[in-house]
């Protein structure tokens, strides 16, 4: 990706408020039409890096481009982005149209451009014959979508959404994550999405970068932080995942050795790491196998049934393994299949490819 | 029956609250010169007497023009002062907002003779200038107080989106937060036109002899020459008190979003 394709372009960017430095030493490109998340806790500083693209806060250091133009020094009514905020901020003395249009008033456009343009906004959404409601006889939903098109319609080079999906329910929320997915697919406009919801973020990403603390943990494509993280807090934060903490005992070729406790685990590193290494094995619940080992699984623990939960699609099997440690397994509920009993001795298997391999810098805790 | 008591004390309390109004009210219709109960007989006479007493008649000119223009000067002051108070963070914020407040705590007859100093100290004697400001120093607190409580409850992600759809400061200002802000607008202005249609002291002591507003024209028949037209001018005064109250609730009946 050539430097004009980027729409964003942040810089060794920093940001601190007082003594505390909110985001630190940042830098990303977000491609022309992509659909980029900001993953990471609350506090972990996403917001405030939306917000400096968006201009209501000036980076501290670094440099912030968009389009390949430098907008440091521009408010953000001179900027070419726009944004959904978390409360989506409608005007409530303004009608659907009215709060539509005002974008576009302020361009100063002629009157009947206006009218067509919050027209096209308003199917876009899926909201046409709106136009006269008032935002407090709308639902959250049709709030929702009149946000996106108060800020689509001004056409910008990059839309912010600010979780602005955070105050809907379950349903409705994935049910608007499919629609902004597709509103993203059908205009191909940039869009950079700040959440907290790692499932959120899957959906409708192309790239997520997770940050915390201030700092990109890791920056990939949705299934490589999903299958490679880089860092415990990535495996941690991203699905669901069993951390075993290890050393490594024997390297060489595709394939090495970790000791955890008094097992030995055959892993495939991602790059080769000398012996010694202080690791973490990340193995995510359901790529265990458990039950009568096949052939060739190369990694097998015996350990015991805990507990079960019944979780509709999967079960959730709890087997603590004597020097390893308790293990979270799934097991997905494609037949009603005997379920095995706690208590019960059970043997977990899976493959070398199966696990991550997070090497641990010395003298650093988790 | 704690039911009952509660009603009797209610009732009680709106007596002692309102009895006085009502008994000018009672007196400005009856016949006879004097105020004695029971009221000998009804009679409009008092309004008529009062409204052909082209003094009274002037005097009442005269607070309105002084409390129109009182009352919008101090609007408009107080809701820019009171943005700045409620959105800016400066140094001396909280003196500015005390100074502003001031005239409601310190009493008003060191006001009053602090502004009759002022005047004369600049000579500035007599005359409206000198009058409206100071009627607008008295309604400043109440429109501060009005606008800032409708500023604290409103969602300032509103402005930022104002900001980023493309909207300076200024835009901002007069397409988001000022019509949401307008209710305690309007409300400031009506307490304002009040506090100064009502005002003697400060009146008192800067007018000067050429004006003369409706309390220094009641206080003066007070003492030259009792008459119950005084009943009637007062009537006439709380009826415009109490129709202001009417129009600001009407105003603000269609005011759902907040």
């Amino acid at each position: 990706m050539t430097a004009s394709e980027l729409d964003v372009e942040l810089t060794h960017v920093s940001k601190s408020f007082g003594m505390v430095r909110a985001v630190d030493d940042v830098s990303f490109g977000v491609g022309r039409g992509e659909f980029f998340s900001l993953l990471g806790p609350s506090g972990c500083g996403k917001t405030t890096i939306m917000r400096m693209i968006s201009g209501f806060e000036a980076p501290t250091s670094g440099s912030l481009k968009i389009r390949g133009q430098d907008v440091a020094a521009q408010p953000p009514f001179r900027r070419p982005t726009n944004m959904v905020f978390q409360h989506l901020a409608l005007f409530p003395h303004m009608t659907v149209a009215q709060n539509i249009a005002f974008g576009l008033e302020m361009e100063r456009l002629p009157k009947a451009e206006i009218g067509r343009r919050v027209g096209s906004a308003l199917e876009l959404v899926h909201l046409a014959g709106f136009d006269r409601r008032r935002v407090s006889q709308l639902s959250g939903g049709q709030r929702q979508r009149v946000a996106i098109a108060r800020a689509l319609v001004k056409r910008p080079a990059v839309l912010l959404l600010d979780e602005p999906l955070g105050a809907l329910d379950l349903k409705l929320r994935e049910e608007m994550q499919l629609e902004l997915k597709r509103i993203q697919r059908e205009i191909g406009t940039t869009f950079v999405y700040v959440t907290h919801d790692q499932k959120e973020a899957i959906t409708m990403s192309d790239r997520i970068a997770v940050i915390n603390g201030g700092r990109i943990e890791q920056l990939d494509t949705v299934s490589a932080i999903y299958e490679r993280p880089r860092t415990a807090f990535v495996a941690g934060f991203i699905g669901e995942t069993n951390l075993l903490r290890g050393r490594l005992v024997e390297a060489g070729g595709e394939t090495a050795t970790v000791a955890v406790g008094e097992a030995r685990l055959a892993v495939r590193p991602e790059a080769p790491l000398p012996r010694d290494t202080e690791v973490l094995v990340s193995l995510r619940p359901e790529k265990i196998r458990l039950g009568p080992p096949l052939p060739e699984t190369a990694n097998r623990l015996d350990g015991t049934v805990e507990s079960i939960v019944y979780l509709g699609s999967h079960t959730r099997y709890r087997v603590q393994v004597p020097g390893v440690g308790g293990l979270d397994v799934d097991v997905q509920n494609a037949e009603p299949a005997a379920p095995h009993e706690a208590g019960r001795p059970v043997t977990l298997g899976w493959q070398p490819a199966a696990a991550v391999v997070i090497p641990q810098p010395s003298g650093r805790a988790e | 029956m704690v039911n009952a008591l509660q009603r009797a004390w209610t009732l009680l309390v709106y007596l002692f609250l309102f009895a006085p109004i009502v008994m000018v009210v009672i007196m400005s219709v009856n016949r006879s010169r004097y105020s004695v109960f029971p009221v000998p007989g009804w009679s409009l006479d008092w309004y008529r007497q009062a409204l052909s007493d082209p003094s009274i008649v002037e005097a009442l000119r005269t607070s309105a023009v002084v409390a129109v223009i009182a009352s919008v000067l101090a609007t408009s002051i107080g809701t820019l002062a009171a943005v700045a108070l409620v959105r800016l963070r400066f140094r001396l914020r909280k003196v500015a907002h005390a100074a502003f407040m001031s005239p409601l705590i310190i009493p008003e007859i060191i006001i009053a003779i602090a502004l009759l100093t002022l005047s004369t100290t600049l000579d500035f004697r007599g005359g409206y200038p000198i009058v409206v400001a100071g009627h607008v120093l008295m309604g400043l607190p109440f429109v501060i107080t009005v606008v800032s409580a409708r500023l604290y409850g409103f969602d300032q992600s509103l402005e930022e989106a104002a900001r980023d759809l493309g909207a300076d400061e200024v835009r901002t200002f007069l397409r988001v937060t000022l019509p949401l802000v307008l209710p305690g607008v309007v409300g400031g202005l009506l307490l304002a036109f009040t506090v100064s249609f009502d005002n003697f002291l400060v009146t008192f002591m800067v007018a000067g002899s050429e004006i003369v507003t409706m309390p220094l024209k009641i206080y003066s028949m007070l003492r030259f020459e009792f008459s119950p037209k005084i009943h009637a001018a007062s009537t006439v005064i709380i009826f415009i008190t109490i129709s202001l109250l009417f129009v600001y609730r009407a105003l603000t009946r269609k005011d759902r979003y907040l």
